[in-house]
């Protein structure tokens, strides 16, 4: 292989997660290659799953058109799902025919809990927490609360947590509620 | 006239116009759009030239006022500042984020004085030329833009060329604009719009860095960024060093903006591409460079005062904030169309003034708004990631008061996490979802019109010149490597 080094956000990204975005050719170091297959096999199986879920669900989209030659609705949406789902089997293809080349021995369940630290999940479930929280209770307290955990899990003291808390909940009820006069989820719990 | 526009009584509501043009503008979730709208009924309490100053000052300084964000926190404020989380952001993780965004305030202005002056001198045959394209010199200029995704992302073409398709794919949800279809949307009312390109890409660039930043205890730990302390005037060797790419840059995006349907967007990732294959240095780009920086912060700006061109010439509006602006102007009692040129000497002309002063004021207002909005920098890292994570939420939200738009921003945001993680290039699939609805378009249209014959695609001269372009930007660079080996 021969591909060169891209230049792209992606790559600093990528390095630092611990992926490589080089292929794996010629005497490349055993761990190195192994990332650079890991995150083309898992980016092969997303867009396998991805490519069956847009063909399958292709088949309901009524093919109406007005014009005799227009392709129709579905025609786009088909050639985006065979093409990732074709681009998908050879990128797996690809992962596993260099990982046999290579004599490479790796599992794949590894890359999660390199790639998701347990921080990176508990924030992603405190977003989650957020948004279900919004409709109910309303900005002012699900931020609070949001912003409570976040802080915390992020290492904040419990001093820096409330003021941050208290300023930040309250700029951004001026800015957006005062200023721009847009109305932010008011909560149905209370109203 | 000059006078008049310089009198302090235009002078200082269009300075402030301006600074909260640059404001909304950089504050995610408040767009361009609602900048221009929030300042029309203010501008009706004012005398006319300064109403019409304050109009037009707010509709030049959204798009730079969304590079801010982009480059110190990577969430763009518009679609069109995306380009500017690649090279202005890698310049801001190095303590440079004064001298990238200082760097993208001069070529903004720069770009934008060029666009203006091509709008004042060729307006109307430049027109006249846009309006030659039909629906198969859009499909080629939208597969041109598509193209530059494998560009970008040079050395990682095969799963940057998937990832725009992923994007392809995404921007096939919602109801289909030629037959009225349902596609992916599963009976949420929410989608048949399609997906909103901002909580997207707030999702895909904001939330995916916080989401990467908060797994590092370094990062999180990490001592607040000292940014350099930089002067504009110590930037102008940078910005004449690269004059060419400046000019090359704004021109394209002055083109680009005057075709209906392109835009600012386009502009600006067309002018990143063909910047990088014509680059001594390609493989830096991404990495930090200033070419990185001047393509597409110089070729957006112009490309909003390319947008003016066919608003003016004919009164048709490229896009929602044009629109905007020409109800204010018919309200002020210019018509826009051909006779505009004939016979509104003097309301021309004023409008041409106002645009041109505009580009200079955008350069103190400007630096402003970057001295403002780097103080978030000085923070503790921990802070800054929270804020953003509600910021982005409350952003996502304030578009179209949905939660459905949240909801969005958190998917995409796990993605972009993934991808990134996967190392793969997430601006292909920013390209796709954006240029996606213009390629379908028009190649259905393209077809419905030649009863369902490609030959029109590629046989008539504009679209064979488009084709020629891409295959030229695709051979340059392994050209020039061959001709310099033989050399050597």
């Amino acid at each position: 292989m021969t591909e060169q080094s891209a230049s792209t956000s992606a790559e600093s990204s990528a390095t630092a997660a611990g992926i490589s975005k080089q292929p794996p050719s010629g005497p490349l170091p055993d761990a190195e290659a192994i990332r650079w297959l890991r995150g083309t096999t898992a980016f092969g199986l997303f867009l396998i799953a991805i490519g069956l879920f847009a063909l399958f669900c292709a088949r309901d989209i009524r093919q109406q058109s007005l014009a005799v030659h227009d392709p129709g609705p579905r025609a786009l949406p088909l050639i985006c799902g065979w093409l990732m789902l074709v681009g998908g089997i050879v990128q797996v293809a690809t992962a596993l025919f260099r990982s046999r080349q290579h004599r490479l021995r790796w599992k794949f369940e590894q890359p999660l809990r390199e790639l998701c630290p347990s921080r990176t999940i508990w924030t992603l479930m405190a977003l989650v927490l957020y948004l279900l929280l919004l409709p109910w209770v309303g900005y002012s307290l699900a931020t609070v609360l949001f912003l409570g955990i976040t802080l915390k899990l992020f290492g904040s003291g419990w001093g820096e947590t409330v003021v941050v808390t208290v300023v930040l909940v309250s700029l951004i009820s001026i800015l957006f509620e005062r200023l721009f006069q847009v109305t932010l989820p008011q909560g149905s719990l209370f109203f | 006239m000059i006078s008049e526009l310089l009198h302090p009584s235009v002078l200082i509501p269009w300075c402030l116009a301006m600074l909260l043009g640059i404001f909304v503008g950089a504050t995610p979730g408040l767009t361009a759009t609602m900048a221009v709208a929030l300042i029309v009924p203010l501008s009706f309490h004012m005398p006319e030239t300064a109403g019409l100053a304050m109009i037009i000052g707010v509709s030049f300084t959204a798009i730079f006022a969304g590079d801010i964000p982009a480059t110190w926190l990577r969430i763009p404020g518009t679609p069109a500042s995306a380009a500017a989380t690649l090279d202005g952001f890698q310049l801001a993780q190095r303590g440079r984020g004064n001298y990238a965004l200082g760097l993208d305030l001069l070529c903004s202005a720069i770009g934008g004085l060029i666009g203006v002056g091509m709008l004042i001198l060729i307006a109307p045959s430049l027109a006249r030329f846009a309006l030659r394209f039909g629906d198969y010199e859009y499909f080629w200029l939208g597969i041109f833009g598509l193209s530059m995704s494998a560009m970008v992302t040079m050395g990682q073409t095969s799963k940057a060329l998937l990832a725009a398709t992923l994007g392809l794919f995404i921007s096939t949800v919602g109801q289909d604009v030629v037959s009225n279809a349902q596609r992916y949307t599963f009976g949420v009312v929410d989608a048949y719009n399609g997906l909103n390109f901002i909580p997207v890409m707030i999702g895909l660039f904001g939330v995916a860095e916080v989401l990467r930043n908060v797994g590092r205890s370094a990062e999180l730990n990490r001592s607040p960024i000292n940014a350099e302390r930089v002067s504009l005037m110590g930037i102008l060797p940078t910005v004449w060093k690269h004059k060419l790419c400046v000019l090359r840059s704004s021109v394209l995006g002055t083109v680009i903006g005057a075709l209906p349907g392109a835009g600012a967007d386009v502009a600006a990732w067309g002018a990143y591409g063909l910047a990088k294959s014509t680059s001594k240095d390609p493989d830096a780009f991404g990495t930090g460079t200033d070419e990185g920086v001047i393509a597409p912060t110089s070729a957006n700006n112009a490309a909003v005062a390319g947008a003016w061109i066919p608003a003016l010439v004919f009164g048709v509006p490229g896009d929602a904030v044009t629109a905007i602006v020409l109800g204010v102007l018919l309200a002020y009692g210019i018509k826009t169309g051909p006779f505009l040129f004939e016979t509104g000497g003097d309301q021309i002309r004023s409008i041409f003034a106002i645009a041109l002063i505009t580009q200079i004021l955008l350069i103190p207002c400007g630096w402003l708004g970057v001295k403002g909005f780097g103080l978030i920098q000085r923070l503790p890292r921990r802070m800054v990631l929270a804020g953003v994570l509600v910021f982005s939420t409350v952003g996502a939200y304030a578009i179209n008061h949905s939660l459905f738009d949240v909801w969005v921003m958190l998917a995409f945001g796990v993605v972009g996490f993934f991808l990134e993680a996967c190392a793969v290039p997430v601006v292909p699939m920013v390209l796709g979802l954006i240029l996606g609805p213009l390629v379908e378009e028009k190649l259905r249209s393209g077809l419905i019109a030649s009863s369902g014959s490609l030959e029109p695609f590629y046989t008539r001269p504009l679209s064979l010149t488009i084709i020629g372009l891409l295959i030229a930007a695709f051979l340059a660079r392994p050209l020039l490597r061959w001709l310099l080996s033989r050399k050597t």
